[in-house]
């Protein structure tokens, strides 16, 4: 076996019986990191930018080495003179460039027609010949010549009935779609990044957890946005799907929810239907563990909000720790949260449930409204008006109406007389004293307040 | 007399002209092969990104986003001025859109037609209570509506204060993070707004404006207010725009979004991020390109406070619009449109190769001030130059026919390429027969339509040395072309 000397070892080398094309980035490990992401030397769109540009300066560089080429060789022999030469070399080239951009559309509307028309003839005979097998009839051979002649065709009746089986079907289809190779070629998509990448992810979401969570899992931690949320999607309904197999070693829903409020947020808007559906057990594990343990305020805003969107409350003493969080867009998330809270029926009451339940309970959000009115930060302010005017805190009005006296903020004021507006005869009296106070910025807001609320009854008197 | 004249040298200036001449001649020649090795580089940046970049959601991937309830509220903002031909249409098809969570805000900009009035009769409208929050200064609103029926529709009438009036109305009456901006006489794609609103969700911290792209809608069929097929026009006009579109919006945009330095967001569909437009000023008045403008302004305010944006086009979500089929109103749109930009570019023309400004101000501002604002200027002298040339036989006629086609053969290319990243994308002409017409009317624009095209905007240019005001640049409607159920 090869020994470095000792210098070497001393830098880091390790000594390994590898053969020599291998033999450098093992050796030096630290240089030459196994898990080499060249995203971590430049970003995502600069990498793909980089690569764009390289393309256009091959093409460019190609096409005016044609028109040097066809000068060089052609024309120069019968047009002396450099430049006519050369214009009529870039004639040519262009005449040339012209045609085939023409050819090659044609041929992308013929090649599409000609598909089309294969499709419809092929796919009820393919699909006649997987129900065959579906039902232990007809031979594998036919299936093994249908795949190797129509491979398109093969892989879309195959994902047709992938999806709509269940079961045993499922399973015999799975096993079919490995034994023709596809798992193998949509593990290989799935991994390259490339067109066919979020197909093969869904795909493999057909497929038993064992055959996709390996392939999955390090997408779902990717860089790729959309490979992202579509290999998350995929292991919701795989951990939703129960009972997992223990050795699939499939990540909980809890989880995954940690993943997806750390995520992008089109990662987060494509799962947050997906995670509805388990909100029940969210609550018990998943959302709980985040909100204790989460100390980036991206991530806990990321939550705040997706469990706003469910219009899920959260109990009274989580909302009154969050009130103490730094960061202001916490505190009124929080606030949010608020309205929903005072909603819920009882303590026991799972999350999921609450926004059925009409009990209101509003007293024992008073104080964080009132907290919120108090707060120096405009976003808490404005989520804590709309909790007040929400829940009709009247003992919130002085406040509401010592912010429209202040009137700091043009657009905070405005929105304080649309609180008071909306907050029964006694915040309606406030405003009619204001419209005579002598600021002209307070009058206009709280007439248009007032304007407002009388045209929303006359409305719903009228209809 | 030519003992007055026998002091001068002829042969000295004949030599002295001749070299006047080259000189000139020169620069043309070297302004052709620069522009056109930009609109070939932008060209072949688009083949390349457009399929990287520019792919809309999955059907699946829609059908999720649709039951998403995190979704970003939208609001289309309409600015109607005289359109009672097509608001119906429009709006109803605007009111039809796959989108979640939208609202779509007319704004009438005090109209002397029956625009209100038609709004009011097929959406069933009523007053409402509706107040504008926004604190942008504009003319008076007069009266909001909101429809009876089970849609999201508010109708704003206005005083008149010009088309940027109207849509700083929309923006302050529009309560969502995101408003599109869309022309009143346009149809947009079913799924336009999924598309439109992807390159945010991507990057929601950066991204401040999306541009869509706009194709001409002439002799389309129509269906509920949805582009149901898509033909080639009867009309050469129509055509010529047709291609010209497709060239611009999928050869140029493409290149410069990928840059970051998109300097134009057509106002006939672009998203932009509600905060952001507030924050910029909304949409100025007094100036006649109000699209172009907010969009430099924007590049310009946060390159000058050195905070991280993105403004980008995406090519997939389209708006059809009705192009101008008559010579007259082509003639002032152009106009107009050459007047917008040069007041667009006067009014930042601190950026113009300010290194400050990174590659805005050294690659796009110029671009757009050398080659698209001077342009027609430079074009105009190279047709000028030959004729002389010709003439007085300084240059030889082959030189002349040669450098003419091959201007003319670079132009074809580029259309050509138009059609051809058409394919890539949406591949919306259902026949090779279309691709050959816009083919050949991509051959035939070179002759006459371009000069003529060159010829109004350098009119257009000297009307902003003259500093002529603005209008809403009405046009006359055809209507669309609407299918007719049985």
């Amino acid at each position: 076996m090869y020994q470095p000397p000792r210098a070497l070892l001393r830098l880091g080398m390790r000594v390994i019986p590898r053969t020599m094309p291998h033999l450098f980035p093992q050796a030096f490990p630290h240089l030459f990191p196994r898990s080499f992401d060249r995203h971590q030397i430049l970003s995502r769109d600069s990498w793909g930018q980089l690569v764009v540009f390289s393309k256009a300066f091959v093409v460019m560089v190609a096409v005016l080495g044609a028109v040097w080429s066809v000068h060089r060789n052609i024309t120069s022999r019968w047009i002396h003179d450099l430049t006519p030469s050369l214009g009529v070399a870039c004639l040519m080239v262009q005449f040339v460039l012209a045609l085939a951009g023409l050819a090659a559309s044609g041929s992308i509307k013929k090649r599409d027609q000609r598909r089309l028309r294969r499709e419809a003839h092929l796919l009820p005979v393919i699909r006649k010949r997987l129900t065959a097998h579906l039902l232990h009839e007809g031979s594998d051979d036919e299936l093994r010549k249908l795949r190797r002649q129509y491979p398109r065709e093969f892989e879309l009746c195959l994902l047709e009935s992938l999806n709509h089986s269940q079961g045993q079907a499922r399973e015999r289809l799975s096993a079919l779609a490995e034994s023709l190779g596809f798992v193998t070629q949509w593990q290989q998509d799935a991994q390259r990044g490339n067109g066919a990448q979020l197909a093969a992810i869904e795909s493999l979401g057909l497929l038993s957890a064992n055959l996709s969570l390996p392939v999955l899992q390090p997408l779902a931690i990717g860089s790729h946005t959309l490979a992202r949320a579509a290999a998350l999607r995929v292991m919701v309904t795989l951990a939703a799907r129960t009972p997992l197999p223990p050795s699939a070693n499939a990540p909980s829903l809890a989880a995954i929810f940690r993943i997806v409020v750390s995520s992008p947020l089109l990662v987060r808007v494509m799962l947050a239907s997906e995670l509805r559906r388990h909100v029940q057990s969210l609550s018990v594990q998943g959302i709980p563990e985040i909100l204790k343990s989460e100390r980036r305020s991206s991530a806990l805003l990321a939550a705040l909000q997706m469990v706003e969107s469910w219009r899920c409350g959260l109990p009274l003493q989580e909302l009154q720790s969050l009130m103490h969080h730094t960061d202001g867009g916490i505190r009124a998330a929080a606030l949010r949260l608020a309205p929903l809270e005072a909603l819920h029926s009882g303590e026991n009451a799972a999350w999921g449930s609450r926004s059925l339940s009409v009990q209101s309970n509003a007293g024992s959000v008073v104080p964080l409204v009132i907290s919120g009115l108090l707060d120096s930060d405009v976003r808490v302010k404005v989520a804590a008006l709309s909790a007040a005017a929400g829940l009709q805190i009247s003992s919130a009005l002085p406040l509401i109406k010592s912010i429209v006296d202040a009137n700091t903020h043009g657009h905070l004021a405005s929105l304080a007389c649309i609180a008071l507006a909306n907050m029964g005869p006694q915040g309606r009296a406030i405003l009619q004293s204001k419209i005579h106070s002598g600021q002209p910025g307070v009058a206009a807001s709280a007439v248009e307040a007032l304007a407002g609320v009388q045209l929303a009854h006359a409305a719903a008197y009228s209809s | 007399m030519a003992k007055f004249f026998s002091f001068i040298d002829y042969a000295t200036v004949d030599v002295l002209v001749h070299r006047v001449y080259f000189f000139f001649e020169s620069t043309v020649i070297f302004y052709v092969a620069a522009i056109n090795f930009v609109y070939f580089l932008l060209t072949v940046i688009a083949f390349m990104a457009l399929r990287k970049y520019h792919q809309p959601f999955t059907t699946a991937e829609r059908e999720l986003l649709m039951k998403s309830p995190l979704m970003p509220r939208i609001s289309l903002i309409v600015p109607a001025y005289n359109e009672s031909a097509t608001c119906r249409e429009s709006v109803g098809g605007m009111l039809r859109l796959n989108y979640p969570n939208y609202e779509v805000v007319v704004i009438n900009d005090g109209s002397k037609d029956q625009t209100l009035a038609a709004l009011v009769e097929e959406f069933h409208l009523y007053k409402s209570a509706r107040v504008a929050t926004g604190m942008l200064n504009t003319k008076p609103i007069r009266q909001i509506y909101e429809s009876a029926d089970p849609v999201a529709l508010i109708v704003v009438d206005k005083v008149n204060g010009g088309k940027a009036d109207a849509i700083n109305v929309g923006l302050n009456v529009a309560t969502s993070p995101l408003v599109v901006v869309v022309d009143s006489d346009s149809l947009i794609e079913r799924d336009a707004l999924f598309t439109m609103v992807k390159p945010y969700l991507e990057d929601p911290d950066r991204v401040i404006a999306v541009g869509g792209t706009v194709r001409a809608v002439n002799d389309c069929d129509v269906e509920y207010g949805m582009v149901k097929q898509i033909r080639v026009s009867n009309s050469h006009i129509a055509n010529f725009q047709s291609v010209e579109y497709l060239r611009a919006f999928f050869g140029g945009r493409v290149g410069f979004s990928l840059m970051n330095c998109l300097l134009i967001i057509s106002g006939a569909f672009g998203l932009f991020k509600r905060d952001a437009v507030l924050e910029a000023g909304g949409f100025e008045p007094d100036t006649i390109g109000e699209d172009m403008e907010l969009v430099v302004r924007m590049h310009h305010r946060w390159l000058d406070q050195k905070r991280p944006y993105r403004i980008v086009y995406t090519a997939t979500p389209v708006c059809w619009t009705e192009v101008p089929q008559s010579l007259k109103i082509l003639k002032r749109q152009r106009k107009r449109w050459q007047r917008g930009l040069f007041e667009s570019l006067w009014r930042h023309r601190e950026m113009l190769f300010n290194p400050r400004f990174g590659i805005v101000g050294m690659f796009a501002f110029p671009y757009f001030v050398i080659f698209e604002m001077l342009g027609p200027l430079v074009e105009l002298l190279g047709y000028l130059l030959t004729i002389l040339g010709l003439v007085f036989r300084i240059i030889a006629p082959e030189i002349a026919i040669l450098f003419f086609s091959v201007s003319i053969m670079f132009g074809i290319v580029l259309s050509v390429s138009g059609v051809l990243l058409e394919e890539f994308t949406l591949a919306r002409y259902p026949s090779w027969r279309h691709s050959v017409k816009l083919f050949i009317s991509g051959v035939l624009e070179n002759f006459g339509f371009r000069q003529l095209l060159t010829i109004w905007r350098v009119q257009g240019l000297i009307d902003a040395f003259r500093g002529k005001k603005g209008d809403w640049g009405a046009m006359e409607r055809r209507g669309f072309n609407v299918v007719k159920k049985a």
